[in-house]
């Protein structure tokens, strides 16, 4: 089914634990082990046209005209013409729940149609030790933004993709654990967790937008914390982590890195702070999140703030929804090449079915670098259809 | 490449060639397509459970934090089992707009989260409301629902939802 399985390179007891994860979903029936199994799959097919865009904007790596509609896997629109393959993607989960009472394993994967190769995302074990503490080990994902554990479901949210001025980071899943504290005060639901690791990032598809050459990273001492507080109409979600990077390049090809803030091979510290805040009214909501990112211990620190605000209304099966969002960079270096773009988007969604969903969206997007153009003044328009089973 | 679309509309597939065109038939195709409107059907729900439950009543608070997965425990009661009905059954539509404030695309859409992050599953959804009684009357620890028009005396109503 799969024409190639990428497995984590990173750690031989890091990959232990996926593998027995795996090994959970796969015992038989002669080991006397009951289990429920149940598999979800998710997919979306995506498509996009450049209708305008500026010929001389250059990200590094990429000519333009472009426009870059997935920073975190590096899937970018080139020319003005239709594609499918830059964001379309299909996962498949299962869940085998109480393997033992309270322990569950989960399995993800994903097969993204750029570059046409299978990735396993997930694979950790969970147990619940009471009604309020769960205990997860494995790979997951890093949960830095609202909707980064799910920002491959494209049926769970409302825009076409979330929006790429802050959904964007080097390192994607992490091989680590959590804790994961649910509880309810009144009216008030919690739903929090700690958690901890390293991920590691192999011939990264976003710096590919940078470089012409393969370049590792690595994320290690990942520690962070999350709270997501529910209150009937109300949803807000903090977020704080902390990591030490480090960036590779094939061949010693590093140059040009210190105006990133990196030295190939050296640490570099890097905190983030969350905050999001949704309502949802039920025919009038909003989706509002704002990021910072400091980046600090290279030759160069920088610091990147993104946000992102929208507001939508359910009227039966239609949802339109408009959304402005922003990138700014400042860094410490007077010849920074800071970025800088905002990007104004309408949705219209229309629920085909119970689990699928429909899509139309246009971006407008303006750059405002100063040592620009890097993305350049683009227009963009999308459609998908999503699914999730 | 040139951009193919497909869509899935009333059941027939439509596939076409260029992106203009297609864009432009997709919105023709969403345009014209008509909501079907299932007459509601307005009959209460009741939600039931065995008789040794230690609870005689639920708050409909209650009952949708224990299905939306919020809680797994309930003040004198401790650990509560919940079961659902199927996405097929009419009553579930009903079920999910009156306890749960959701429709159903909503409610799948709120458990693809909870899926995809790994903090839950959804309770398991039965054939039937004969089903589901016979649920009720294995699981002491456990809630489900029917229609209230359909309780007989094999279970305990904790709740009447018009």
């Amino acid at each position: 089914m799969f024409k190639h399985i990428q497995m984590s390179q990173y750690g031989d007891h890091m990959y232990l634990i996926q593998l027995v994860a795996i090994l959970a979903l796969s015992f038989s029936s002669s080991l006397a082990l009951a289990y429920d199994l149940s598999i979800n799959s998710f997919g979306s097919i995506v498509g996009g046209e450049i209708l305008t865009g500026n010929p001389d904007a250059n990200t590094g790596n990429v000519q333009g005209p472009l426009y870059v509609a997935d920073y975190t896997n590096g899937s970018v629109y080139t020319k003005k013409q239709p594609l499918i393959r830059p964001e379309s993607r299909v996962g498949l989960q299962a869940t085998a729940s109480d393997i033992i009472s309270g322990l569950s394993a989960v399995v993800q994967g994903i097969v993204r149609a750029d570059p046409g190769q299978a990735n396993l995302e997930w694979a950790y074990l969970s147990y619940q030790a009471n009604a309020k503490i769960t205990v997860q080990a494995g790979r997951k994902r890093i949960p830095i933004f609202f909707y980064s554990e799910f920002q491959d479901v494209g049926f769970a949210y409302a825009w076409v993709r979330p929006p790429g001025e802050l959904y964007g980071w080097d390192v994607t899943n992490y091989d680590g654990g959590m804790i994961r504290y649910q509880d309810r005060f009144g009216p008030v639901s919690l739903n929090s967790s700690l958690f901890a690791g390293a991920g590691f990032n192999p011939k990264a598809r976003n710096f590919k937008l940078w470089y012409p050459y393969d370049v590792t990273i690595e994320w290690n001492n990942i520690r962070g914390a999350d709270a997501e507080l529910n209150y009937d109409w109300l949803t807000t979600r903090f977020l704080l982590l902390r990591s030490t990077n480090r960036y590779n390049a094939a061949d010693g090809q590093d140059q040009g890195w210190s105006d990133y803030g990196l030295i190939a091979g050296h640490d570099t510290k890097q905190d983030i702070m969350g905050w999001a805040l949704n309502t949802d009214f039920g025919h009038f909501f909003t989706l509002g999140e704002v990021n910072l990112a400091l980046h600090y211990g290279g030759p160069t620190s920088y610091r990147s703030f993104s946000s992102s605000i929208g507001a939508g209304y359910r009227i039966g099966k239609w949802s339109p929804l408009v959304n402005y969002s922003k990138y700014r960079e400042t860094g410490t270096s007077p010849d920074y090449n800071a970025w800088h773009y905002d990007c104004v988007g309408l949705t219209l969604r229309y629920d085909v079915t119970d689990n699928s969903d429909f899509k139309l969206q246009y971006n407008k997007l303006r750059d405002m670098s100063a040592a620009g153009p890097f993305l350049g003044n683009t227009q963009m328009l999308s459609a998908s259809y999503d699914f999730s089973i | 490449m040139n951009f193919c679309s497909l869509i899935l509309t009333n059941g027939r597939i439509y596939i076409v060639n260029s992106l203009h065109s297609s864009f432009i038939a997709a919105l023709a195709v969403l345009l014209s397509l008509l909501s079907i409107s299932v007459p509601a059907v307005a009959d209460d729900i009741a939600i039931i459970a065995n008789s040794k439950f230690p609870l005689s009543t639920i708050s409909a608070e209650d009952v949708s934090n224990l299905y939306l997965g919020k809680v797994r425990e309930l003040t004198g009661a401790g650990v509560v089992k919940v079961v659902d009905q199927s996405a097929s059954s009419a009553i579930k539509g009903q079920f999910a707009q009156k306890v749960l404030n959701k429709t159903l695309s909503q409610l799948n859409a709120y458990w693809s989260v909870r899926i995809f992050t790994g903090r839950g599953v959804p309770p398991v959804g039965l054939s039937d409301e004969r089903t589901t009684k016979e649920w009720i009357a294995n699981n002491p620890e456990g809630i489900g629902y029917v229609l209230a028009k359909n309780v007989d005396k094999s279970v305990k109503v904790l709740l009447i939802v018009p």
